[in-house]
């Protein structure tokens, strides 16, 4: 067989550009991170990531609703847990009241103070957000759920929407509860509410005419508190195990992903020797092959 | 004497040859195409003597190219394939990495949108939330349209390439025509000797255009190369050559096809019949992943779009207007565009394309070809071949017949022959828009509510613990609501009434708590066990701003399988498209890879036949200088014979 001079000029170079583009593309990868550089390295594998980076990003938003979730829900509660010392006052003032030792006078004061307290509830009720909307009411949360014509007749404006945020693909949880789930339903009796037993309780004190029976109404309003209360805990509860779960799901798509895409830095560091030592054989026998001339012998 | 004089004489003139030749070898060591070549000598005729014959010498019988045919045409096939899976590979990486790009993929702009849609659902009165939500829409449609404007930048390259191509085919073909008259010219010289290097260049230029597309030659009786393309279309005959130009699509001035002329005539387009070499592989790579990348692209695009605006119509926005009677959230791409008439045809027909946005899960990036046979439309699917056949001038074609998410209607006189090229989803990218421009405009809430009926002061009055879910709008045709339905629940039959009939529907809340039903278009489900006279209230959801029941269901389309009959979310159907195209760019990765070897194999066999080795060359050059000044001895002891002979008859 022979060989052509340009034939060994080329299959030197070629030789010192295949180990180059091999450096090239191992010392890309541990730039870059990662294995994959293009989709057509491993076809399979970039199209399970973009599910991946999708499933990951999804978790990402989940965590963020749910921090969304809590944090209206933290302030349902607070307002919630003042409403129920509001009508803890109100259930010893009545007890306070209705003693005979009480003159049309000091029963006076007492329902001032009912007043300062029926005012705090109504406000209660009517509290907003952060971004100014009312959070007990309903889908209207831009119309003031509670209003009071101070004779006793009291309005709610909102509805009896909850709105709901995803913690999940397929969960909701409910963020808010209307004014007229915890404020207006007495659950002995739909015509009471919250405020009427409460303005009841003054007028009863300001007609000097106290009785015991408002105590019944006003622990049907504590029961229907404190269990709308006992709910927001359990959701606040049950978005935390969701969003464990989330982690959990976001963690094990991490992985996955790390174990399609990341370079694994020691096999890599040491192919890019490995191309390094080649390279510089291809390089060296190119100097000493082509430096081989009859000519140069001949003089 | 005398012919000792003539034998050195002659073999100096040899020899001479000889140097002349290695030094012609040597000179072009390095040029492309350049078979080393090699003196072929004889005795001369000897002289007859009385006792015998005596030789005269050497001559020269002709300069010869060391060629060996098998291994050129090796050579022409090999560096076709190669140049071909090159220019395929080279182009399809771009799209490739396009596609994953983080900076431009599609994938992370989707994730980002949907994010947003998500935190409007949060925060439903929040002007800054809604606005993130239209920039991030505005965000996804660039991304489209980033895509597709690369993806066309690289339809303008390769008709540009093809271009080109062929204006350096044609220059080729006339180049080996000329050729073709020059070596016949010089063969019939009567030397004997081949013209060498015109055979060479030949050779070369037919080399040159292997690499662009596949080859087969003939060769004729008086040297020449008879050169035929395609399947068969004579490039070259003799010393007449064809000239291939670029010709406007039938169907679509925009692409372009390469027409054949041979002598006089129209060209004939011969696009289809070409492959190998860098003409091949642009035609293949514009088939094979351009178009249908840029038409599944534009499918997405057109799904998504199509079912977020769906959705969309049936919410209301912040003022309280019904999503369908709002823009639509995204303005979808005109199918109608990507109709193209035989621009050849003149007749009176016309196809109207419409997508079918009831059906659109079916759409697919497909291109179509109608065509009239005089009795019949049939429209045939390009990629899959299937083909249906609509009866008459002016049939339909929809979900029935067609099922593919297309709703196309023909119209006019047509004549047979006609034809028309349809690509729903070309320009599905490019012309999507964001439609809302008011981020109030967002229909986040759901269009009705439902609820327990109230007193004057809002306090509810149902007894009994039956529940209603809030309701959710199945078709915009019936909204709003002309005025609230009330249903009334009846105990002792276990069943709702309204309106006026009334209309009735049962509900027994031992075996149906959990259904759903419907009513006047609105789906809801009961729960729970309402108490005689409990009346539930269906009624426009008036103010209802801080709702988000149509914002959830729009961020639940992320995953909602809206696409590929039901099995694919937009996202998956975008990896796919980036797998499918990965497929394809790496299996030209391997095939070129494959090529090059062959291709390198066959140049260094081809070489070991005709390539120069300047080694050899110093090694001849050393034996012809000592024939030559073994040669050049022969003349000096000649001539001293010569003097000796003198000087003995000079005394």
């Amino acid at each position: 067989m022979r060989i052509s001079t340009s034939q060994m000029f080329l299959q030197g170079l070629r030789a010192i550009q295949e180990q180059q583009v091999k450096l090239g593309t191992v010392s890309n990868q541990l730039a870059k991170g990662s294995k994959i550089l293009s989709p057509s390295d491993d076809p399979a594998a970039s199209a399970t990531i973009i599910g991946l980076n999708e499933d990951i990003s999804r978790a990402d938003q989940y965590d963020r609703n749910s921090h969304f979730a809590s944090s209206r829900l933290e302030l349902q509660e607070t307002a919630m847990d003042s409403a129920i010392d509001v009508m803890q006052r109100i259930r010893e003032l009545a007890i306070l009241g209705v003693n005979g030792t009480q003159t049309t006078d000091t029963r006076a004061d007492i329902a001032t103070e009912g007043r300062e307290l029926l005012n705090q509830m109504i406000a209660l009720a009517n509290t907003s957000d952060a971004n100014g909307e009312f959070i007990f009411g309903g889908f209207k949360s831009q119309t003031q759920p509670i209003t009071h014509d101070g004779a006793g007749n009291f309005t709610y404006n909102g509805d009896q929407g909850r709105r709901t945020v995803l913690v999940s693909e397929n969960r909701q949880v409910a963020i808010s509860d209307s004014a007229s789930d915890i404020f207006l339903s007495a659950p002995d009796d739909s015509t009471e509410s919250t405020f009427t037993v409460m303005w009841q309780f003054i007028t009863d004190l300001e007609s000097n005419s106290p009785t015991t029976d408002i105590l019944g109404d006003i622990d049907a309003v504590m029961t229907r508190l404190s269990s709308t209360r006992s709910d927001v805990g359990a959701r606040q509860r049950s978005i935390e195990l969701q969003s464990q779960l989330n982690d959990s799901t976001r963690i094990r798509a991490e992985q996955t992903r790390s174990i399609l895409q990341d370079v694994d830095y020691a096999e890599a560091s040491s192919e890019l020797s490995q191309y390094l030592t080649a390279l510089q054989a291809a390089q060296q026998a190119f100097a000493r092959i082509q430096n081989l001339s009859l000519f140069n012998v001949l003089g | 004497m005398a012919s000792t004089l003539g034998i050195a004489t002659s073999a100096l003139l040899s020899f001479q040859r000889n140097l002349a030749t290695t030094g012609h070898n040597i000179a072009n060591v390095n040029t492309e195409g350049f078979s080393r070549q090699r003196v072929d000598y004889s005795t001369q005729v000897p002289q007859e003597f009385g006792a015998g014959f005596i030789g005269s010498g050497v001559k020269v019988d002709a300069i010869r190219r060391n060629y060996d045919d098998f291994l050129e045409r090796q050579l022409r096939s090999s560096i076709s394939a190669r140049d071909s899976s090159e220019m395929y590979y080279n182009l399809a990486i771009q799209v490739d990495d396009l596609l994953a790009d983080q900076g431009s993929s599609l994938g992370p702009q989707l994730e980002n949108f949907f994010k947003a849609v998500q935190d409007v659902a949060n925060d439903p009165t929040s002007i800054p939330a809604r606005q993130l939500m239209l920039s991030e829409a505005d965000s996804v449609v660039e991304s489209y349209k980033y895509i597709d404007s690369e993806l066309s930048a690289l339809s303008q390259r390769v008709n540009t390439e093809l271009t080109n191509e062929v204006s350096e085919i044609n220059n080729i073909l006339s180049g080996i025509a000329g050729l073709n008259k020059d070596i016949a010219i010089a063969s019939g010289s009567g030397t004997g000797s081949p013209p060498n290097d015109l055979l060479d260049k030949r050779d070369q230029l037919i080399l040159e255009l292997s690499s662009k597309v596949t080859v087969s030659t003939v060769n004729q009786d008086d040297g020449a190369i008879n050169i035929f393309i395609g399947n068969g279309q004579a490039a070259v005959i003799g010393q007449n050559a064809a000239t291939l130009s670029v010709e406007r699509n039938r169907f679509d001035a925009s692409q372009q096809d390469i027409g054949f002329t041979f002598g006089a005539g129209s060209p004939s387009i011969i696009t289809n019949n070409l492959s190998g070499g860098t003409l091949g592989g642009l035609i293949e790579f514009r088939q094979q992943i351009l178009d249908p990348a840029r038409n599944e692209l534009g499918r997405i695009a057109v799904s998504m779009a199509t079912t977020f605006n769906a959705q969309h119509d049936l919410g209301v926005d912040l003022d309280g207007t019904l999503g369908s009677a709002l823009p639509d959230f995204f303005t979808i791409s005109d199918p109608q565009d990507e109709v193209y008439p035989d621009l050849d045809s003149a007749s009176t027909a016309s196809a109207t394309v419409a997508f079918d946005n009831a059906n659109i899960t079916k759409l697919t990036g497909d291109d179509y070809r109608l065509r009239f046979n005089g009795t019949n439309w049939t429209l045939t699917n390009q990629t899959t071949g299937v083909t249906v056949t609509g009866a008459g001038a002016t049939p339909t074609f929809n979900d029935a017949n067609l099922g593919q998410g297309l709703t196309i209607t023909l119209a006019g006189a047509p004549v047979a022959g006609d034809e028309f090229l349809l690509r729903p989803t070309r320009s599905g990218s490019d012309d999507l828009s964001v439609g809302i421009p008011d981020p109030r405009q967002i229909a986040a809430a759901s269009p009705v509510r439902i609820q327990e009926a109230v007193g004057s002061t809002g306090i509810p009055t149902n007894t009994g613990t039956g529940e209603l879910s809030f309701g959710n709008a199945t078709a915009a045709a019936t909204l709003p609501l002309a005025s609230s339905i009330t249903l009334t629940y009846d105990a002792s039959l276990n069943e709702f009434s309204y309106g006026a009939g009334p209309t009735t529907f049962a509900y027994d809340p031992a075996s149906d708590a959990g259904d759903t039903f419907t009513v006047a278009g609105i789906e809801f489900t009961i729960n729970g066990s309402p108490a005689d006279g409990d009346q539930f209230v269906i009624e426009n959801n008036t103010s209802g701003v801080g709702d988000n029941r149509n914002m959830i269901l729009l961020a639940q389309l992320q995953t909602g399988r809206v696409m590929n009959n039901g099995t694919a979310s937009y996202q998956d159907a975008y990896g796919q498209l980036i797998a499918d195209v990965g497929v394809k760019t790496r299996r030209a990765d391997t095939l070129y890879t494959t090529q090059r070897g062959l291709a390198d194999n066959a140049q260094m066999r081809h070489d070991e036949v005709s390539g120069v080795n300047l080694d050899e060359e110093a090694a001849n050059l050393l034996r012809f200088q000592q024939a030559y000044q073994a040669a050049s001895r022969v003349i000096v002891v000649s001539e001293q014979l010569f003097q000796t002979l003198l000087n003995a008859t000079g005394r």
